[in-house]
């Protein structure tokens, strides 16, 4: 690892490189803080902004969004009590309730800080583990493959509760879409009703702008924008903690980092759930519970570190198996596909360098954030102010150029319209977002790993005989049959209660 | 009887699952449980359909709670006429380029999507300020980062 150091070094004092890392670190922070839009979002409307650049610039410039995203999420959480995406829900709870206390730069701070330290830290044991994991995943094969996506898959509709088959639904297009163009090994034209745009398979750019973007810009105008409340400026200068803030909370960051890293580590969970798991460990493990919803400066602490250490997380198997941890994980794997490199465990043999600098961006922008976050932390309130409609015109411009940019031609942008409107089918539906993204991105390889188990052994049992791909199988089983064991559950108690 | 919109969106998506169904079917690689081939993803998405769509509907079905509204009709006017505005916008980079077309673009969809603000924007605001974004954007993918925006047929 040390032995890459001159070689990042290298990469990240460069002018150019520099200038992005900053460009797109205060753009994430921007898309970050602003309800409505996310890091996820500002990565997939500027990745084709990165097709000409070397892999080294397009892996600075979509982490620096990224980073800058997650860590912007907490300040439309503290300021408005609006999370500014899902990552940032719980802060809401604690977070707004301090600013209407008159501790806003109080809460600010410590979003600022327990950011840092999620992501810092989370991208150091990321890189420690990032190695150790693919040594383990050389020994995987193609069953085992198939598993993990299943379980990557499966997890977030775990958590989607009631909705399982909304959730499932909403895999089962991402499934299709990813079908669409010759498959593999056979190379058998699928839906390409003989036109040559669809021979190659729908463009990710042009599928996830158009079902995620573009149709939620237009439902949101369609439901009437909202307009931010005003926030003053007054009270938010200087850093506002001291060592003894650090003390009283040191045990509530470690355990909110280690679910942070551990849930990021989990394929297909991120930081939308590890901040929700976190507050609610913080909760229970307080001797002052009933403080927690009106302004406990734990319940700020443990999301904001929970959902950033999931960044390094996410990262792990990202790197190391080339199974995304989370949506923007499976983006950034996506994007790294077209720069040339396939992320799994060869990657350390083969681009070594390349993994490592990304860990050592993550860690590097963190710094970045928080130094942005320290000096323009009284300007919060103006990035809130931004009014609807020149934002959302403006995004929408670039959302059509991306489009157009991804493909070079005006047929995608007129599909990416279409999508569009698959895309207000599905919100008018309820269909999540988050599972159609995962099986877009993670279709392919499941696909390929699968019809390459069935040609080694012909049969779908091997699946459920190999001890790490049955065990796989069985949580991915698990995963989708949860709900209705809850709910099994549920009756029960209840039954037993009326009894 | 009033259809629920879960019941719409699970008959939607079974459709949609017999669909893609009936075009596996099609096919020249044939599945078989030794080597499923071409057919095994897109079946699992269309199995997922079909199943997925069933359960919304019944689940539709037994629902007692009114559907929330998810768009009055002037909600839906406004997502239609954004998205033929946007429709319209594709056809005219076509012909126009992109430089010429995305001003009336911004400036239409600016001055549309501020119906509910409570600021007022002026005329020139909303001019300057579409000028500005089309040319800040071509910026941006043209000569900074070298890449191609439609030229437009007629000024080609």
């Amino acid at each position: 690892m040390f032995e890459y150091l001159p070689y990042i070094f290298g990469q990240l004092v460069l002018p150019g490189n520099l200038a992005l890392m900053f460009i797109g670190t205060v753009v994430g922070i921007i898309f970050g803080a602003i309800p409505g839009l996310s890091g996820t979002m500002a990565v997939m409307l500027f990745m084709p902004l990165t097709y000409t650049m070397s892999h080294e610039t397009a892996i600075i410039f979509l982490l620096s969004l990224w980073i800058g995203g997650c860590s912007g999420a907490f300040i439309g959480s503290v300021l408005l009590g609006i999370p500014g995406s899902a990552s940032a829900v719980s802060t809401c709870w604690d977070g707004n309730p301090m600013a209407k206390q008159g501790k806003a730069s109080k809460a600010l701070a410590i979003g600022m800080t327990a950011s840092f330290i999620g992501t810092f830290f989370s991208a150091i044991f990321g890189a420690l583990l990032a190695a150790k994991t693919a040594d383990i995943a050389f020994a995987m094969g193609p069953w085992e493959y198939t598993a993990l996506c299943l379980v990557a898959m499966t997890m977030v509709l775990a958590i989607s509760k009631g909705n399982m088959f909304k959730g499932l639904a909403a895999t089962s297009i991402g499934l299709i879409l990813a079908s669409v163009g010759y498959s593999p090994i056979d190379a058998e034209p699928r839906f390409t009703f003989d036109n040559m745009y669809l021979i190659g398979g729908l463009g990710m750019i042009v599928v996830l702008t158009g079902i995620f973007c573009v149709s939620h810009i237009l439902v949101t105008f369609g439901k009437g924008f909202v307009e931010n409340p005003k926030v003053s400026k007054e009270g938010l200068k200087g850093y506002g903690l001291n060592v003894q803030d650090f003390k009283n909370e040191a045990g509530n960051i470690v355990r909110s980092f280690l679910i942070g890293l551990g849930i990021g580590f989990l394929p297909g969970m991120g930081s939308g759930l590890s901040n929700l798991v976190a507050y609610s460990s913080a909760k229970n493990a307080s001797k002052t519970p009933e403080l927690f919803g009106h302004g406990c400066e734990s319940g700020v602490w443990a999301p904001e570190v929970a959902n950033n250490a999931s960044i390094g997380g996410a990262m792990i198997p990202m790197a190391a198996l080339g199974i995304p941890g989370d949506s923007t994980t499976a983006l950034l794997i996506g994007a790294l596909t077209i720069h040339g490199l396939e992320m799994g465990p060869m990657v350390f043999a083969n681009s070594g360098d390349v993994v490592y600098l990304m860990f050592v961006t993550v860690a590097v922008v963190a710094l970045l954030v928080f130094a942005i976050q320290m000096v323009c932390k009284r300007y919060f309130p103006y990035i809130l102010r931004v009014p609807n409609h020149y934002m959302y015109s403006a995004l929408l411009v670039i959302c059509l150029a991306s489009a157009y940019v991804d493909s070079g031609n005006l047929y995608k942008v007129g599909m990416m319209m279409f999508f569009c409107f698959v895309g207000i089918l599905m919100a008018a539906g309820g269909l999540p977002n988050s599972p159609l993204i995962l099986a877009f991105i993670l279709g392919p390889i499941m696909e390929k790993n699968m019809l390459r188990a069935f040609q080694y052994t012909g049969t779908w049992t091997t699946f459920f005989t190999r001890p790490v791909s049955g065990v796989l199988m069985v949580v991915a089983i698990f995963c989708v049959l949860s709900p209705i064991f809850t709910a099994v559950i549920g009756r029960l108690k209840k039954k037993k209660e009326s009894v | 009887m009033k259809v629920k919109r879960d019941q719409l969106t699970g008959a939607v998506l079974v459709i949609a699952g017999l669909f893609f169904a009936y075009l596996i079917s099609q096919f020249k690689t044939p599945f078989t449980p030794e080597y499923p081939g071409p057919s095994l993803l897109p079946g699992i998405g269309a199995f997922g359909l079909i199943v997925c769509g069933a359960g919304i509907f019944v689940q539709g079905c037994l629902k007692k709670d009114e559907d929330k509204v998810f768009l009055t009709k002037k909600g839906w006017t406004r997502v239609l006429i954004s998205f033929a505005a946007l429709c319209l916008y594709v056809l005219a980079m076509k012909y126009l380029g992109f430089l010429v077309s995305t001003p009336f673009l911004v400036y239409g969809v600016t001055t549309y999507f501020a119906q509910d603000s409570a600021t007022k924007t002026r005329l020139w605001v909303r001019i300057v300020f579409s000028i500005i974004v089309a040319v800040a954007i071509w910026a941006m993918y043209v000569p900074l980062f070298g890449m191609t925006l439609p030229a437009g047929l007629l000024f080609e």
